[in-house]
């Protein structure tokens, strides 16, 4: 399978993912970075407060390093 | 490979003992490796062996129906096994290997029996099973604590007291794994720690740069446990 690396950037900074994540195609890697995003934005006692979060977007590039998605986290704060 | 003589054991346990009961438990004892990821302790499964960990560290997890998480560290300050010498012969809690090591290991039977003939093993091994609740306890605290940073910078602090030098191997996914959250959880608190100078991180390996920072960060999470270990079973080191 695949290997996606699930970098986050926050206010200009990148912040590397050093081990990655194997999905089967993209959209497989949609759902787990949906869940991914809501596992962290409903657990602000456990990840810390969302606007720190708010402030986060997934650069998720694949092995070449090539970006294959862009998620902003603010996508997923209204719905919760 | 041979049971080292009492003076060149690495278990804190172990080299406590009066000569004489740690004698008795080294002709018992056989040298095993601890392999990552390996499970010594399957969940609700009687045991076959207790284990003194020599080197590399071992985690107790509960689970649950959907997550798992880590709820104790072993590593030559103790051992595997701890419901054997409270007279139980199972646990709900799994033990796995987090970092490769070694171990002596005896059988289940041999170890109940040694216990109960042998009164300062079965008095160091209680008061080892006391500190290791005290640790769990400090777990609980640490997990309702507010931030990641101070459970991952305890974990870190802790790893450190066991295994001895200043780097160790971790991927971020067995860390997520054993604190319960998603793997980005980690790799933000990991970079934050990085940032703040405390910790070197490179692929599938962390190194402690800046103990004292890191005490800092961990707060009252870490120290209780670690001092009543001293206290009750003695120096050694780092612990």
């Amino acid at each position: 399978m695949p290997r996606y690396y699930l970098n986050l950037r926050r206010k200009g900074v990148l912040i590397a993912d050093p081990d990655g994540e194997e999905a089967a195609d993209l959209p497989a890697l949609r759902r787990v970075i949906e869940n991914t995003i809501e596992d962290i934005l409903r657990r602000p006692e456990t990840y810390g407060e969302n606007p720190y979060w708010d402030q986060c977007t997934f650069e998720i590039a694949d092995e070449g390093g090539t970006i294959v998605m862009t998620v902003p986290f603010s996508e997923f704060a209204h719905e919760l | 490979m041979q049971v080292p003589s009492q003076r060149h054991l690495r278990n804190r346990l172990l080299a406590v003992l009066p000569t004489p009961d740690c004698d008795a438990l080294r002709a018992a004892l056989e040298p095993v490796p601890l392999v990552r990821g390996q499970v010594l302790i399957e969940p609700d499964q009687p045991f076959t062996h207790a284990l003194f960990v020599e080197a590399g560290i071992v985690s107790a997890v509960a689970r649950g129906d959907t997550r798992r998480i880590e709820i104790g560290l072993v590593g030559r300050d103790g051992f595997v096994g701890v419901p054997l010498a409270l007279g139980v012969d199972r646990s709900p809690h799994e033990s796995i290997v987090q970092i490769e090591g070694e171990a002596l290991r005896l059988p289940s039977a041999t170890f109940s029996d040694l216990v109960e003939r042998h009164p300062a093993i079965r008095a160091v091994l209680l008061r080892y099973a006391h500190v290791f609740q005290l640790q769990t306890a400090q777990t609980a605290l640490s997990n309702g604590s507010y931030s990641l940073e101070e459970r991952l910078a305890r974990w870190m602090l802790m790893c450190q007291d066991r295994v001895g030098g200043d780097d160790f191997p971790v991927t971020h996914e067995f860390l997520a794994f054993m604190l319960g959250v998603r793997r980005p959880g980690v790799t933000t608190t990991v970079h934050l720690l990085e940032g703040a100078g405390m910790i070197k991180a490179r692929r599938s390996r962390i190194q402690i740069l800046d103990r004292a920072k890191l005490e800092e960060a961990a707060g009252e999470s870490y120290g209780s446990a670690e001092a009543e270990y001293r206290r009750l079973i003695g120096p050694g080191k780092p612990l």
